[in-house]
């Protein structure tokens, strides 16, 4: 739900800004004591007014 | 209740700064405010849930033009980096979405920047963009539950219109040991195993689960 819901954000913020629009879901996973352990890259939604484009991967990112 | 906003920018101008609040408290004790200021007739304001609502005004040196928060102070928790743009052209063009955790926002070591510091460090120095403007932080209760829901996610549309018209990038975060995002998985779950086979009726389990399950959603403000 969480995966659809963001293409449907991605959609209603680009028809609202009108132009290029990049929207990037992770999640992050702290440890007990509140530090950030690992963040992934949920999914990737590029809207261009053009044509659309989805990246569906799940990337591994490093913490900042 | 205080609500002080520090602005980055010098103060060219005595305006008068209108905010009104929005306090929600979750499970965790977590205070989710909403701040709406409005200068010069632009307004832009994030909303959560709320239990109560009052108005707030103070005499404040705004620069109208490119008013950069440097912080939210609300009941005593310094909520770093809001970006409070009076006009929504003025922000760097990312919006971020996070959770109201203390975790991401606040940060549970002192010494280490917390999620959200992180991600304002990283908008504020990548390559390409503007350099050193801030990113829009909008803090809700749950993203994926605000986000995952239709009739909820075009509510934080519709009241985040003036930012979210100037976004060219979201990031939206999710996390681990998220009260809310447990309930709301917990329901899909629930749904789904009803749906896969019948379930005995009146089993201890089951009873532990709608109990826990009709307990959640009343700790967390619509």
């Amino acid at each position: 739900m969480f995966e659809r819901g963001i293409q449907r954000f991605a959609g209603r913020v680009a028809a609202l800004s009108k132009r290029d629009l990049v929207v990037e879901a992770n999640y992050v996973e702290f440890d007990s004591g509140g530090s950030v352990v690992e963040v992934t890259n949920v999914r990737t939604v590029e809207v261009n007014r053009a044509k659309s484009a989805v990246n569906n991967e799940w990337d591994r990112l490093k913490p900042l | 209740m205080t609500i002080r906003v520090g602005f980055a920018t010098r103060c060219t101008a005595q305006r008068r700064l209108l905010v009104t609040y929005t306090i929600a408290r979750s499970d965790n004790g977590v205070h989710i405010c909403s701040v709406e200021t409005a200068a010069n007739g632009i307004r832009c304001q994030w909303r959560v849930p709320r239990v109560g609502r009052g108005w707030c005004g103070r005499r404040c040196g705004v620069a109208v033009r490119g008013a950069i928060a440097e912080y939210a102070e609300i009941e005593g928790v310094i909520l770093p980096f809001l970006t409070l743009d009076a006009l929504q052209i003025d922000h760097s063009g990312t919006v971020l979405i996070v959770c109201a955790d203390p975790r991401m926002i606040a940060g549970a070591h002192p010494p280490e920047p917390s999620r959200v510091q992180q991600l304002v460090t990283r908008v504020r120095n990548e390559p390409g963009r503007p350099y050193g403007l801030s990113p829009h932080v909008i803090a809700v209760a749950c993203p994926p539950r605000v986000l995952g829901e239709p009739s909820q996610l075009r509510r934080f549309v519709q009241q985040n219109a003036p930012v979210l018209a100037g976004a060219s990038r979201v990031i939206v975060e999710a996390h681990n040991g998220c009260v809310a995002l447990g309930h709301f998985y917990k329901a899909s779950l629930e749904n789904s195993r009803g749906r896969a086979a019948p379930r005995p009726t009146s089993s201890f389990s089951d009873i532990c689960l709608s109990a826990e399950s009709s307990a959640l959603p009343g700790a967390w403000p619509r």
